[in-house]
């Protein structure tokens, strides 16, 4: 999944670049621990600062400056006044056209401050939806009570968000007013962190849902945004005792937390929304999770709320609980969002569907099933999938699937004709592509999947994945040694992932290496076919920094 | 003239009024001369708010008032200086006077 973060103006670029900032201290956090998954989580992400002044953009890098009408503006901003900012917009439209359309996901940050931000915040959104994307518009109402702006510029800001309501468009809309606190005055930074740290760690959670939206059917986000309305994301910290599992009053407290933002503007009641949960706990605790949240959000019988639960399984800490909660409005027709970018996602169209009828995907029970777990960072959970779903393992029903994909991302979403099938039917003639099992593997929720399948489908992938797949033999440096990958341990190839610099060409075969060892043991790396590696020559560090220099 | 002040509150208020909020922004008093030639909108900031007042938002509320008698329109009133007295601030307005009228 691709997404883009995205500022317009000063404002929101100083958002960004907070948001940004609290990204990068969870990526390096999350670094320690799960390299891979801190890698996959930064690359799911592009940020990009747009603006009409050229000089507000001069600290980011070349790639990360979107200006716009520099001809309009001769690159000196919107000069305060939106009507400018839009005609710079208008300018440039064709380039940020071209930039929209490779995302599926457009995630838009500005203020109301001057001009840039309220000129160009709604049409952005608009050429988003036209572009059919998925647009989450995050919009600060600045408070011109405590001077922040005059009351003219105010006025634009309130003129753009009812331009969003008119249109059908949900925002995240912050009230700056409620950072000015009587009875706990704080400096402005602090209410900025306050402010933007949601946000930021709410994203986080977020981007886990969206990446590859194995956990939550599309057709459910467009149901999620469709209509008028506010969105509110919230994020709290869980952290238990080590080894141990949340007590209630952290479950109570995370879900207060999460819920409990008072910077946001939400006033009716919540309908759909997303709740990810993020952590290695019981299903128990996942359980309380959801019903302290339902009643932090004042739901009952009659109440409209209808959580998406999602399941972040094996994640690294901080570990937590997301939220991206939507006023309830009425019922609206779906929006219409286009993941044809996206591999492997199946678009429903405008299908309606009751978002009770889902079932979340319950974290499968922690039983001595796989061969030796060998990775103790981000472990996954481990099931038998006989013993878990004795009911259904007699009879497998006949292939209801046409590709292994389509079966796993059903297995994910416990759909039962595709557990009974991953219980019993690794015989069945479901066709397996050498292609698609590597970029399955590649996924953070195909660990679900997999420790959802039978001992005898896990041995069915693993040969389909050796038959297909041989790697090259490189000779890689171990120390002082040079060793090919074929005599590496599976420790060792672990060692040499992490602690080496290893050439790009080389990396795909040893993370499929590492993969397979993570999934299937150590033992099975040894069954991996290898070929003869060609010839390469690797550059010395000399002739890199000089192709660098002339590059 | 009720009809103008309710408009003008109204249109004076709007921006101010976040999403399905249910309290007013804005705190209103009218009053009249006898004679119903002039009459003044006296607005006050609303639970927990601060605006309008002239102390620290004088500019705010004259560009405000200016705003709304634009959208309004009606050009046969016309606004006067605003002031304050106590923790309201007045806008006075005073119907306009006929001009010459002709006999054919």
């Amino acid at each position: 999944m691709q997404i883009l973060l995205l500022s317009a103006g000063g404002g929101g670029g100083n958002i960004l670049r907070s948001v940004k900032a609290a990204f990068r201290r969870d990526l390096a956090v999350t670094q320690k621990t799960d390299s891979r998954y801190a890698e996959r989580l930064r690359r799911a992400v592009t940020t990009r600062f747009l603006d009409t002044n050229e000089f507000a953009l001069s600290d980011l890098p070349k790639e990360e400056q979107v200006l716009i009408g520099t001809h309009t503006t001769g690159r000196l901003g919107a000069r305060h006044d939106p009507e400018v900012a839009l005609q710079a917009l208008n300018e440039s439209r064709s380039e940020v056209e071209a930039l929209f359309s490779r995302y599926s996901i457009i995630i838009l940050i500005g203020t109301g401050g001057k001009g840039t931000g309220s000129g160009t915040m709604f049409p952005l959104a608009q050429i988003a939806r036209q572009q059919k994307k998925l647009v989450i518009p995050i919009f600060v109402r600045p408070s011109f009570e405590r001077h922040e702006v005059d009351k003219r510029h105010y006025d634009h800001a309130v003129n753009a968000i009812e331009q969003f309501d008119a249109a059908g468009i949900r925002l995240i809309e912050i009230l700056n007013d409620r950072g000015y606190m009587e009875h706990d005055p704080q400096p402005q930074p602090i209410v900025w962190e306050r402010m933007n740290l949601p946000i930021a760690r709410g994203l986080r959670g977020l981007i886990y849902v969206l990446w590859d939206l194995s956990q939550v059917d599309p057709s459910d986000l467009s149901m999620l945004f469709a209509g008028t309305g506010r969105l509110r994301i919230g994020f709290a910290e869980i952290n238990p005792p080590e080894g141990g599992e949340p007590n209630d009053d952290l479950v109570e407290h995370a879900a207060a937390r999460c819920c409990d933002n008072p910077y946001y503007a939400f006033h009716k009641p919540a309908g759909t929304s997303l709740i990810c949960i993020q952590g290695d706990w019981s299903n128990v605790v996942d359980a309380k999770i959801k019903g302290r949240l339902a009643a932090a959000m004042a739901a009952d019988s009659q109440s409209p709320y209808s959580p998406l639960y999602a399941r972040a399984v094996g994640t690294p800490k901080p570990w937590g609980v997301t939220a991206l909660f939507a006023e309830y409005t009425g019922a609206h027709r779906p929006l219409e969002v286009d993941w044809s970018l996206e591999r492997g996602v199946r678009t429903n169209g405008g299908s309606y569907r009751t978002v009770n009828e889902r079932v979340a995907p319950e974290p499968a029970p922690v039983a001595a099933a796989m061969p030796s777990p060998v990775v103790s960072a981000a472990p996954f959970p481990v099931v038998d999938a006989e013993r878990s779903h004795p009911g259904v393992v007699e009879s497998p029903p006949g292939s209801a699937f046409t590709t292994f994909w389509e079966f796993a991302v059903a297995v994910n979403r416990s759909d039962p004709a595709a557990m009974a099938l991953a219980g019993n039917g690794a015989t069945s003639d479901l066709p397996m592509d050498g292609v698609e099992l590597r970029r399955l593997l590649d996924m953070m929720w195909f660990r679900t999947v997999f420790a959802r399948l039978s001992r005898d489908w896990r041995e069915r992938v693993l040969e389909a994945l050796i038959e297909s797949t041989a790697v090259p033999d490189y000779a890689v440096k171990l120390g002082r040694q040079t060793m090919h990958l074929r005599e590496l341990s599976f420790e060792q190839l672990q060692t040499i992932a992490s602690k080496t610099i290893v050439a790009d060409w080389m990396r795909p075969d040893l993370d499929l290496l590492i993969t397979v060892g993570r999934f299937w043991g150590a033992e099975a790396v040894t069954r991996v076919r290898f070929v003869e590696a060609p010839e390469r020559h690797e550059p010395s560090r000399m002739e890199s920094l000089l192709q660098r220099l002339r590059g | 003239m009720r009809h103008f002040a309710d408009r003008f509150v109204r249109e004076f208020e709007r921006p101010l009024i976040q999403q399905h909020a249910a309290e007013h922004p804005v705190r209103v008093r009218f009053r009249s001369s006898r004679f119903g030639r002039r009459f003044d909108i006296l607005l006050a900031p609303g639970t927990s708010r601060r605006y309008p007042n002239l102390s620290d938002h004088k500019q705010n509320v004259e560009y405000d008032v200016t705003r709304v008698m634009q959208v309004l329109a009606d050009e046969s009133i016309v606004n006067g200086p605003l002031h304050a007295h106590a923790e309201w601030v007045v806008v006075p307005f005073q119907f306009k006077k006929a001009g010459p009228t002709h006999r054919v």
